[in-house]
């Protein structure tokens, strides 16, 4: 188009003219006269300039400024996509190592046999080290019995009168576990008391590690099926009758392997990681708690709580005791006028208006409002991000959130109870619990009730009976929630204590890591994939930088973690598996990778061409006509030239 | 929630029996009740005040007051949580559909507010001025939330203001943001009933029926909650929640609100349902007749005609006398009176907790209302535009005073000073340029010196795309005056075709102007402190009448069109442009290494080269689109097996 | 200086007067055709204004233009007559300067006086009355061309640079006078002197006078500097000059308070002082330095507002995220061919300031007529290239049409609102083909001259 206007506007010179001038031209070609550079030279700054940019409008591109190289030429800045270089290969390698070799915490089980062997006794204790484990391996559901699955160590100890020393061990221990000094064993009971005394002397042994737990094996008057005491730390206690015998390491290895799979080394079985995920926790390892206090008709008498002393009586023990595994938050309120669906018919029998546990899925009304606040206040502050990658609340982030609904009948429904349709049993504790949402319990306080209409003294307290009831259902759902047994369980040969105000023992504690540490790993190993392939997918994706920076983040504490378990340190362990999960969560999850409109190229194209397509084609053909015919000149002077001096010559 | 499968856990007695010990160790005794002033208070009461054109305002007001402490009994969670995750110290929410209309139902009895929805919220001086625009915006979202409405738009920089005197109740930066076009309905209400304790299923909620309320003349919603913050060691704050609903509807249905003759009403024939009792969580809840003083004295006016002069011991009762009567009588009778000043407006009190089906009715005596007409407005404002269409106009705020002397409910903020203030806030979003140089003063029509009325003033200039032109001026003006208004001109700018909305040629708005009075006493009414007090219950609403009505008047706001460009055409224009660039060019490079002598090659060839070229680039640009573009490649591809050149085996 | 042009001096100012006089100005201080968010009074009176509260002109986006400006507006600016004072007089002192180098260069004065043609050029007259600041870039414009011409190297430079301190553009004429300080003014002048001898081939006295060292109005004489010399005191001059402007626009913000956040000088420092105010809003709206305010605002082209050039609504339908591109690519155009320009005719730096003048106009985000005005001014100094020009009459009748055409379209879109936005478009459209066009055509005549030149010049040689 520009061509064919210069031509119309361009004056045509005359035909004499243009010989003229060509003649002349000749000439000055024939006379050896080198061409002129002059329209070369024009041509040439033109393509310059537009191949270089010039560097004039910086404060136009300020935001690709500093992405891109210093030479690049200004208008290649204005058009690129910028994002950071992903660390893909090493994501592939990582993920494909945790697939090939899960993560898994070490388990460690000593076992201290009061009294001296004799000689032949210890290969066989050697044997049973071994059998202890290989059974321990299957029990736990391994096909392949190798150490290479999972790091697991026995270690049987013989504690003389005198001395102690390691008769035996099978599987890996820790390197640099000093043996320990030798003490003597009292305990005769199995309560509560004893067993604290005796977790004094295992810490002085320096054996009170996460992961490694202590198996005591008493000399003295045993039944002949020894029952394991099991105390709410990490270490039980058995009592035997001539331990070094064959028979007695026999029962002793079942004894052991029973402990083992039942309840020490639970959480390291080939599907940790799915009890993992199945832990209701949200991937920052939050867990939100709301109680609610729920009056169903607050017009003949309403009761309110004084939380804040629920909580620390009774609430604050149990959740110091589980912190490791999660970071719970409570928060509580009251609600009225929360009437039920659910239909109850008064039964004699029971005095009780009775609630069939077939009709409990119903009970939970949509209208009561248990639903909690945090979420319309947790939002990602995009500006916050621009500049750091601060932990954000996206919804995937915001903490779980587990409901524990106490419900107070209306006075005419008093006493409400729960019973299970099958055996007509009325429930003990007069609660249930929901899956992943909670538990509900339900009391029937009592109040002098004075029916004179004009007493407006309607509110009440609840009583300290109230308080514990609701505590116990706590603690009891939460523990079922996780996955553990209401209360502490106990199989033919293990007999265990309750552990009281925590709720929790050492050991459940335990479990609960390892599964989240396995769990963790794997989503982030996940999420980490995901998140490459999203990006080799979509070339134009654009991509902030501090992403790419939480993706190596993620990336070396989930490496860290796998290095801190190896090493068997469960602490670190789970800090870096549970970091590198929030981190990589975060990085997939983040609103600017979610929230992106990129142009096809169809459209650059129907944006791009209409200006450069005439521009650069006119400025091509100009630049071939020049270069053509500058080297016509040049060559045809050159070829005078040399015939001139020849001729010269 | 999953309500899926559902375990039923019978405990071991044991588990129960040996926490038993600690239930012992935990609550050893029943522990001593708490004082009682540190208890929640949550108090309902409903105003209840014939209009004169037989509408009737129904004013409901709750309010809740907490200490502070962590865990709550009656203040809802979710503005706990509200005030806990941001820290703002006030912040004051109103949803508004319709117009207070001044003409007819007179002054408002509380402060009427603006069409659509309006966030205020006052931060702490001590916050970072850094950080204010993320703590309005986190405070923008959470209030969407929180009451299912798009505030979150007020979140981008150009929507606030920060306005420096208007609102000088407490020290702390100010941020006023209005959505003059959201529209209010019932997924407003629900979530604010849900910060009730009793919902709407008790108490005086109980009466909102839905469809009286959205077929209401005037209808506004408001939430204004009040944050002092407490040491953060005892992990809370108190707290002052403020829940108001504002209606104007006919006086009783099916009769059509354009007769002037106003009609008999009782509480059940307007609401549809009388009152379901008093919410039982409620420290207190009234209700209030108040009897607009015209009326009251008209009343008196009449009985004094009929009664003879000599008649022995009557008295007068302002609610039942010979003009009109309220059923039932009222628990007690008040007089109002308004910042000091004895009015008389009477007041009837009822306890609802007292009699639970309250139905209070009102209906006339003699026939028509007693000759009782509409009282001049204390004070109204406007804002219009002067011819707004062309590349100019101008904007005018007009505040006028119609009854001004007539108002006996507020004579002395006139008659002792000669002057009378007023503060204007009025914000103008920057695609409307305002020239600050071109602002003129009109008072009573004629011009006057803007330097000597402007006392005090804070000009926020526009900034494009960033901050809206926000005048905030204090003026003084002659008391006599009974009209002034500031004139602007501005310019319209031009927006991008992206930054227009999607209905560009309703035209934009301009927010309605905020005029407040600062030498008049402005204080909220009630204060936390006062709520305190634990001994007696006060009544909040009564406090709130009494003070200053017109803490603020807001006038409407207007539209202003804008020349918006062609949406339908970025392509064309792209390639229009680009081709008067690409002659640029290619005639300027043509023109510049042309050369007066021919070239070796004789036209024709020259002539045969171009059209090569020609055609070669018409090839090349085919290729590049079958390249760029599957679609155009598939159909070629179909054209040619069509044809038959090309044999595609499908298989 | 004749006393003629006097006349017609007086009878140009009486009609600006007069037109001012019968309430032209409030009209016009409007248009878009006249007053560009850079250059329209009403902004300098507001920029006043806000001054006056104590506030940086440059608070909000109240005003772009220089910051002396104000100071020249300063004491009139609020006067409708008054105001326009210093406009008419930039309108007469340029008048003078074209009539003047008209003379030196031994044009025949008369009817066809340059300086004339520029004082009653409607379009001068509108874009005075109008208040548009152009007519004083126009001044400098020509101050710097002057003093070019009699190799008045201080004022040369001071002109360029205060042409470049008000509009930025003028920036570019810089190469070609660095050229003509270079070769030095005869050689340059030939094509003028040229087309004197070439009209009528007597009066050979001013022509050779021309070539005798210039009379200076001090009247010293001394050969012209040329060469290297000359050239390098011309760039220490123009550097000189433009640190004085913006040491004394930095003086005369001095007392705003919102200034002193921002830097003393060139506001590197400023700008990375007050980026920690990026997002408060009470500084959102706060003052700027004055480059960013100014030739940033010229540079990302943020005011949409329409306008005779080719950027308002390119910007206003194009992709956010292609504006950046293209605004570079809409700016480096007017630079594209400067540098060919020099290469292909060296010897005639007057003709490519011309020409530079007409890109300029072409490709200023914000242009307003009286940019249309500069060059036209400037034609009737080469009346060879008028010689060799084609087509007067379509071009001018083209004009015409474009400028009853263009009001036109703006009354029925925005007043009348029955037509859109793409009717004034399309006008804008045309109006910048037109300005191709001569620019094109001038070039063409430019070169074909040139040429014609050397080869007399090698004839002389010959004989």
């Amino acid at each position: 188009m520009g061509l064919l206007s210069t031509l119309r506007l361009s004056r045509r010179p005359t035909a004499q003219q243009r010989q003229k001038e060509e003649r002349r031209y000749n000439e000055l070609a024939k006379a050896g006269k080198p061409p002129g550079t002059k329209r070369l030279c024009v041509i040439l700054s033109v393509v310059l300039f537009v191949v270089m940019g010039a560097d004039v409008v910086d404060e136009c591109n300020k935001r690709n400024a500093m992405k891109e190289p210093r030479c690049v030429p200004v208008w290649w800045r204005t058009t690129s996509v910028f994002r950071p270089t992903l660390p893909i290969q090493r994501i592939e390698s990582w993920a494909e190592s945790i697939a090939a070799r899960p993560l898994r915490l070490p388990v460690y089980l000593e076992i201290w046999i009061e009294g001296v062997g004799t000689a032949d006794a210890f290969d066989s204790v050697q044997k049973c080290a071994w059998d202890i484990h290989n059974r321990t391996l299957e029990g736990m559901g391994y096909k392949t019995i190798t150490q290479k699955v999972f790091p697991l160590g026995i270690r049987i100890v013989q504690c003389g009168t005198l001395d102690c020393k390691t008769v035996a061990s099978a599987g890996d221990f820790l390197p640099g576990r000093s043996e320990g000094p030798c003490f003597n064993i009292s305990q005769s009971t199995c309560d509560n008391s004893s067993d604290d005394a005796l977790l004094g002397s295992i810490e002085r042994a320096g054996r009170a590690v996460l992961g490694s737990y202590v198996l005591i094996v008493r000399n003295g008057q045993g039944s002949s099926a020894p029952k394991v005491c099991m105390g709410k730390y990490r270490h039980a206690v058995a009592h035997m009758v001539d331990p070094w015998s064959r028979g007695a390491l026999q029962s002793l290895a079942s004894i052991a392997v029973d402990l083992l799979v039942h309840h020490w080394g639970q959480g390291s079985g080939p599907n940790a990681e799915k009890q993992g995920g199945q832990l209701p926790v949200s991937p920052a390892s939050q867990v939100l708690m709301s109680f609610s206090l729920c009056n169903a008709n607050p017009n003949d008498g309403y009761w309110t709580w004084d939380f804040d002393r629920f909580e620390e009586t009774w609430l604050r023990p149990v959740l110091v005791s589980i912190e490791a595994v999660m970071n719970v938050d409570v928060e509580s309120q009251v609600l009225y006028h929360t009437s039920t669906d659910v239909k109850t018919k008064y039964v004699r029998v029971q005095h009780a208006h009775v609630v069939k546990a077939s009709a409990l899925p119903f009970f939970v009304s949509s209208e009561w409002q248990l639903d909690s606040g945090r979420t319309v206040t947790s939002r990602n502050d995009r500006r916050e991000i621009n500049r750091t990658h601060t932990a954000h609340l996206s919804s995937v982030l915001s903490p779980v959130v587990l409901h524990w609904v106490v419900f107070i009948p209306p006075s005419n429904r008093r006493p409400m109870r729960i019973v299970d349709d099958t055996t007509g049993h009325a429930s003990k504790t007069n609660a249930f619990k929901i899956p992943s949402w909670g538990g509900v319990l339900i009391i029937n306080p009592s109040k002098a009730v004075n029916e004179s209409a004009a007493d407006r003294q309607l509110h009440h307290d609840l009583e300290a009976v109230h308080y514990w009831e609701i505590a116990a259902v706590f603690v009891a759902q939460l523990r079922g929630l996780l996955g553990l047994p209401e209360t502490p369980k106990a199989t033919d040969s293990v007999q265990s204590l309750p552990s009281e105000v925590r709720g929790f023992a050492d050991w459940e504690v335990d479990v609960l890591l390892r599964q989240r540490a396995a769990a963790d790993v794997k989503a982030c190993a996940d999420t980490l994939v995901a998140l490459a392939r999203v990006m080799q997918k979509l070339p134009n994706l654009e991509m902030p930088n501090f992403i790419g920076a939480q993706v190596v983040e993620a990336l070396t504490a989930g490496e860290s973690a796998v290095k801190a378990a190896a090493a068997g340190d469960y602490a670190l362990a789970v800090l870096s598996t549970r970091r590198a999960r929030r981190l990589a969560e975060e990085a997939f999850t983040h609103p600017s990778i979610l929230t992106q409109l990129n142009f096809p190229d169809q459209h650059k194209v129907a944006i791009y061409i209409p200006l450069f397509l005439p521009a650069l084609v006119a400025v091509a053909a100009a630049l071939t006509s020049e270069v053509t015919r500058f080297l016509k000149r040049r060559s045809v002077s050159a070829a005078w030239r040399n015939a001139h001096r020849s001729s010269a010559g | 929630m999953a309500r899926t499968a559902i375990a039923t856990a019978f405990l071991r007695v044991a588990f129960l029996a040996l926490l038993t010990v600690y239930a012992a160790l935990g609550f050893t005794a029943e522990h001593p009740k708490q004082a009682h002033g540190d208890r929640e208070r949550f108090e309902e009461e409903l105003l209840i005040k014939p209009l004169p054109d037989g509408h009737v305002l129904l004013h409901f007001h709750f309010t809740h007051w907490t200490p502070a402490k962590k865990h709550h009994q009656l203040f809802p969670r979710a503005a706990d949580q509200l005030s806990q995750a941001l820290d703002f110290e006030e912040a004051e929410v109103s949803f508004t559909r319709g117009r207070w209309d001044n003409r007819r139902w007179g002054d408002p009895a509380v402060p009427a507010k603006p069409m659509g929805a309006e966030l205020i919220a006052r931060f702490p001086s001590s916050l970072a001025a850094p950080e204010l625009p993320s703590a309005w915006g986190n405070l923008t979202h959470a209030f969407s939330g929180l009451l299912c409405s798009s505030l979150n738009f007020l979140e981008r920089s150009e929507m606030v203001a920060l306005p420096e005197f208007v609102f000088k109740r407490e020290a702390g930066s100010w941020v006023h943001g209005l959505l003059p076009k959201e529209a209010v309905c019932t997924e407003n209400l629900t979530p604010w009933l849900k910060l009730l304790p009793c919902g709407d299923s008790h108490g005086l909620a109980a009466l909102m029926d839905r469809h009286v309320l959205y077929s209401a003349d005037y209808h506004s919603l408001h939430t204004h909650i009040e944050v002092t913050r407490g040491h953060p060691s005892n992990g809370g704050n108190e707290q002052l929640l403020t829940q108001t609903l504002t209606l104007v509807v006919r006086g009783s249905h099916g009769m059509s609100s354009l007769s002037a003759r106003p009609s008999n009403w009782s509480l059940s024939s307007i609401m549809a349902s009388p009152p379901k009792g008093a919410c039982a969580v409620a420290s207190q809840s009234q209700v209030y007749v108040q009897i607009p003083g015209q009326l009251v004295d008209r009343a008196k006016g009449v009985e004094e005609v009929d009664t003879v002069p000599g008649g022995g011991d009557h008295t007068f009762s302002a609610h039942n006398n010979a003009l009109y009567i309220v059923d039932p009588a009222p628990n007690k009778t008040l007089k109002l009176t308004t910042m000091g000043v004895a009015t008389s407006d009477a007041i009837l009190v009822y306890d609802l907790e007292v009699n639970s089906s309250l139905d209070p009715a009102f209906s006339w005596r003699v026939a028509g209302n007693g000759g009782w007409e509409p009282r001049g407005v204390q004070c109204e404002v406007h804002t219009y535009i002067r011819n707004g269409q062309g590349e100019s106009g101008g904007l005018v705020v007009e505040v006028g005073w119609t009854g001004a002397g007539s108002a006996p409910s507020r004579p002395r903020g006139l008659l002792r000073h000669e002057l009378k203030k007023l503060c204007l806030l009025q914000t103008v979003p920057w695609f409307v340029r305002v020239w600050i140089h071109t602002m003129r003063m009109l008072v009573d029509g004629q011009d006057y010196p803007t330097a000597r009325a402007v006392y005090k003033h804070m000009l926020g200039m526009s900034q494009d795309r960033k901050a809206p032109a926000m005048l905030e001026l204090c003026l003084q003006v002659p008391a006599t005056a009974s009209s002034m208004a500031i004139t602007v001109d501005f310019t319209p700018a031009f927006l991008s075709v992206t930054e227009h909305p999607p209905d560009a040629h309703r035209g934009f708005d301009i927010p309605p102007a905020l005029v407040t009075f600062p030498d008049e006493d402005d204080s909220t009414g009630v204060r936390a402190e006062d709520l305190k007090k634990p001994s007696e219950s006060i009544q909040v609403l009564l406090q709130l009448l009494q003070h200053s009505q017109r803490k603020y008047v807001y006038s409407q706001g207007t539209l202003v069109s804008l020349a918006t460009p062609d949406f339908s055409m970025p392509y064309n224009v792209c390639c229009l442009t680009s081709t008067v660039l690409a002659i640029y060019i290619g005639a300027m490079l043509k023109a510049l290494v042309k050369r007066t002598d021919a070239d070796e090659t004789n036209e024709g060839r020259e002539w045969r080269k171009r059209l090569a070229g020609g055609v070669l680039l018409m090839i090349l640009m085919m290729c590049w689109v079958l390249y760029m573009d599957p679609e155009t490649r598939a159909q070629l591809v179909q054209w040619l097996t069509d044809v038959g050149i090309l044999h595609v085996q499908t298989n | 200086m004749a006393g003629i042009l006097d006349r017609r001096i007086w009878c140009g100012v009486a009609l600006r007067t007069l037109l001012a006089g019968l309430g032209a100005a409030p009209r016009l201080v409007g248009r878009v055709e006249i007053a560009s968010p850079l250059s329209s009074l009403v902004r300098v009176r507001e920029g006043l204004a806000l001054g006056d509260q104590g506030l940086s002109p440059y608070t909000g986006d109240a005003y772009h233009g220089p910051p002396l400006a104000l100071s020249v507006f300063s004491g009139v600016a609020r006067h409708p007559l008054w105001s326009l004072a210093p406009l008419i007089a930039a309108d007469v002192a340029s008048a003078a300067l074209l009539s003047r180098l008209a003379q030196l260069w031994g044009l025949s004065p008369g009817w066809k006086s340059a300086g004339v043609l520029y004082l009653l050029n409607p379009l001068t007259v509108l874009a005075c009355v109008g208040g548009s600041l152009g007519s004083i870039e126009n001044l400098l414009v020509y101050v710097s061309i002057y003093g070019g011409a009699t190799s008045n190297i201080p004022l040369c430079a001071f002109g360029l640079a205060a042409a470049a301190y008000w509009g930025l553009h003028p920036l570019l004429l810089m190469l070609p006078l660095c050229q003509l300080m270079y070769i030095g003014v005869e050689p340059a002048t030939v094509i003028c002197i040229h087309g004197l001898t070439g009209g009528s081939a007597h009066q050979p006295a001013e022509g050779l006078s021309r070539f005798s060292p210039v009379p200076t109005a001090r009247g010293r004489e001394k050969p012209p500097r040329k060469g290297w010399p000359g050239l390098l005191l011309f760039l220490c001059y123009v550097a000189f000059w433009i640190a004085f402007l913006c040491v004394l626009s930095e003086v005369a913000l001095r007392k705003f308070k919102e200034h002193s956040c921002r830097s003393w000088v060139l506001g590197i420092r400023g700008s990375a002082e007050c980026a920690e105010h990026a997002d408060d809003w009470r500084y959102r709206s706060a003052a700027k330095h004055w480059m960013a305010e100014t030739y940033g605002f010229m540079l990302r082209v943020e005011d949409l507002t329409p306008n005779i050039g080719l950027f308002w609504y390119f910007f206003t339908e194009m992709f956010d995220n292609f504006r950046s591109f293209f605004i570079f690519v809409f700016h480096s155009l007017s630079v594209l061919f400067l540098v060919p320009m020099m290469v292909r005719m060296p010897e005639q730096p007057l003709v490519i300031a011309v020409l530079q003048c007409i890109i300029n106009a072409l490709f200023k985000p914000y242009p307003t007529i009286s940019d249309i005005a500069l060059y036209m001014g400037l034609l009737p100094l080469f009346p060879v290239l008028m010689r060799h020009f084609q087509w007067w009459f379509f071009m001018c009748n083209s004009f015409l049409l474009l400028a009853v055409l263009g009001p036109a379209m703006w009354h029925q879109w925005i007043q009348v609102g029955s037509a859109n936005s793409n009717f004034f478009y399309s006008i804008t459209l045309l109006l910048a083909i037109w300005q191709v066009v001569l620019l094109v055509m001038l070039v063409d005549a430019a070169l074909s001259k040139g040429q014609n030149l050397e080869k007399e010049s090698q004839k002389t040689k010959a004989e």
